[in-house]
């Protein structure tokens, strides 16, 4: 495998670790499950806080440099400290069965062994978002002649700057930039997120239905394999796909506003379908308060949790005011063309949709969840439905649209985009098939309305 | 009672048994490349590797890394728009210099950059004619335009 890589892996693990320790600890966001539970949702909890932070930063024109990276988790340790022993002891989930616990390691191994060994091989891995991160490691701003066009050509200079501002860090850390570092950030966020999907779903349903749907999502090649938005390209798709999911499972499992409202701005900042994300996500979190507490309730928890969003999306239109466009598309202008391109609507969506039965990426998975989809209307269990019903209509309508404005050839785009953006969604499918193998098993107290928490505003 | 949920469990892992399975059918030509491949690698050196994986390509952009300065500016010139991915990633593997790509002689001697004329001309100049061979190589502005003339 060689030292070398094992460095990035090193500096990742620690790095994001500590961070995520910090906020985790703070937010009470590692409250339950086992240790290892407890450390993938530090983990995950920490590649977004780091992201967000330090492009915060950046755009106040704060040097990047290794004591700015530096700070970061010395003030995580601080935090840490600051906020004293855990009062309340971890809530036990139970014992994960064995055989989907295995089923669910098999492929992250894989993935690991491909991070130690194989070289990088993707596209927007490389051509955009690693270069990103060179150019931030480098320069060390956001603002530099990079981004101001004068440097390297800086293809879609708009994008959000979470995940290249994480590999910036692992560059700097590492001493070069050289990308074998960074490949443990895209595979061990995949890997985190697996685990910690699988506590959230033990919490809502049980330690047995978390385990198969993570061992599940595993197993799906767009999520682990694929070199276009897989764990093992360095594409921005996984980790939107991780904020989303972990966004919409803190809103049904602890809608405390600021936990939500954090999720949902690591997911505005880490790509442009980050926007679609956090507005279907607020839109699920009003939806659910407003069933268990009412409209005042949920509009002030909405207002708490948009608050951090609002504020990020500031910072994000004041970067890109500064940097010149090159090479992107502009929605906001194509979005006007929408109405007198809706006869295109329905070629649009066959492209998109079609892709939910491409065997070759996705398995049977989504007509699984269509058919759960099914049989939870059917069994009359509508709150998880309804929730992530309005998640995933509003993320399909609104890449449908994208793909209905857009100057591409519709088949050229679905075939290099469509599997990315239904990743993004997944978080939900696997919520709806969790929901459904519950009912299948005999249904508990319907935990995952019971388990909201509406009263703690923090 | 106890039965009827042993027999809905069994229901339950038989589901999600199957939708692994087509998961891991599906997964079965990536995975199996992506273990051949790192099999094959595991004892040689990262440039090795990425020689192995990357193509001839890569050994010809290490000695033009060696060849030419970090503060450098640089002209990529596309022979074609197939060249587009090539000069892409000529693009990422040589950052720090930075690197501008004109697509073809013709749009260097014009300074078009894609709409953005403010930026001077590198001298230093990058041939990338994927047609003829998928290696980028230095060249002056003469021969890249002598072998643009006598493009198939």
């Amino acid at each position: 495998v060689g030292d070398e890589a094992l460095t990035g892996l090193l500096i990742t693990l620690v790095y994001f670790g500590v961070i995520g320790a910090g906020v985790g600890r703070l937010l009470r966001l590692d409250a339950h499950g086992s240790r290892l539970d407890r450390l993938a949702t530090r983990f995950v909890v920490g590649v977004g806080a780091a992201g967000a932070t330090l492009f915060f930063l950046g755009v106040l024109a704060v040097p990047l440099t290794v004591i700015t990276f530096g700070s970061l988790p010395v003030i995580a340790v601080i935090s840490w400290i600051v906020r004293g022993r855990r009062t309340a002891k971890p809530v036990d989930l139970g014992r994960y069965p064995a055989i989907p616990t295995v089923i669910m390691l098999i492929p992250l191994v894989i993935v690991f062994i491909e991070a130690a060994i194989v070289p990088l091989n993707d596209w927007d891995g490389r051509a955009f978002w690693l270069l990103k991160g060179k150019a931030i490691a480098h320069e060390e701003s956001i603002q530099g002649p990079f981004f101001q066009g004068l440097g390297a050509r800086n293809l879609h200079s708009h994008y959000p700057l979470l995940m290249p501002m994480n590999a910036a860090v692992v560059f700097r850390f590492a001493g070069e930039l050289d990308d074998r570092h960074v490949r443990w950030l895209h595979a061990l966020t995949a890997a985190a997120f697996l685990i910690m999907l699988r506590s959230r779903i033990a919490r809502l349903h049980s330690a047995a239905v978390g385990a198969w749907i993570s061992a599940l999502l595993a197993w799906l090649p767009q999520f682990s394999f694929d070199s276009y938005g897989g764990a093992v390209s360095a594409y921005s798709d996984l980790p939107l796909a991780v904020f989303a999911a972990a966004g919409l499972l803190q809103i049904v499992t602890d809608a405390r506003p600021v936990p939500v409202g954090l999720w949902i701005t690591f997911a505005l900042l880490t790509k442009n379908e980050g926007m679609v994300i956090a507005a279907a996500l607020l839109f699920c979190y009003f939806v659910q308060i407003l069933r268990t507490a009412g409209f005042p309730v949920a509009l002030s928890r909405v207002v708490l949790a948009g608050a951090p969003v609002v504020c990020s999306l500031s910072l994000l239109t004041i970067w890109r005011g500064r940097i010149p466009l090159e090479y992107d598309e502009n929605y906001a202008l194509l979005a006007r063309d929408l109405l007198s391109k809706l006869t295109v609507v329905g070629e649009a969506a066959a492209a998109f949709l079609v892709r939910m039965v491409d065997l070759r990426g996705w398995g049977i998975f989504w007509p699984a969840v269509i058919a759960a989809t099914a049989y939870l209307l059917w069994r009359r269990r509508n709150g998880v439905v309804l929730i992530a019903g309005i998640f995933l209509a509003i993320g399909i309508a609104s890449y449908i649209a994208a793909y209905t404005v857009t100057g591409w050839k519709l088949a050229d785009l679905a075939a290099s985009s469509a599997n990315r953006l239904l990743l993004q969604l997944i978080g939900a499918a696997a919520l709806i098939l969790a929901e459904a193998a519950q009912q299948l098993l005999g249904s508990r107290e319907p935990e995952g309305e019971s388990t909201v928490t509406v009263d703690a505003p923090v | 009672m106890k039965l009827q949920r042993s027999v809905r469990a069994s229901v339950m892992t038989l589901a999600f048994a199957v939708l692994v399975a087509s998961g891991a059918i599906a997964s079965f030509p990536k995975v199996s490349a992506s273990l051949q491949s790192a099999w094959s690698l595991r004892d040689l050196s990262w440039s090795r590797r990425r020689e192995t994986v990357l193509g001839p390509a890569y050994p010809a952009i290490r000695a033009l890394r060696r060849q030419i300065p970090e503060t450098s500016d640089v002209a990529i010139i596309l022979a074609d728009a197939d060249d587009v991915g090539p000069g892409t990633f000529l693009n990422y593997y040589l950052y720090p210099r930075t690197s501008i790509i004109y697509w073809g002689p013709n749009n260097y001697d014009q300074q078009i950059l894609e709409g953005r004329v403010d930026r001077p001309r590198p001298a230093t100049i990058i041939w990338l004619d994927s047609t003829r061979s998928p290696v980028p190589r230095l060249a002056t502005i003469e021969e890249v335009r002598q072998e643009w003339e006598t493009k198939p």
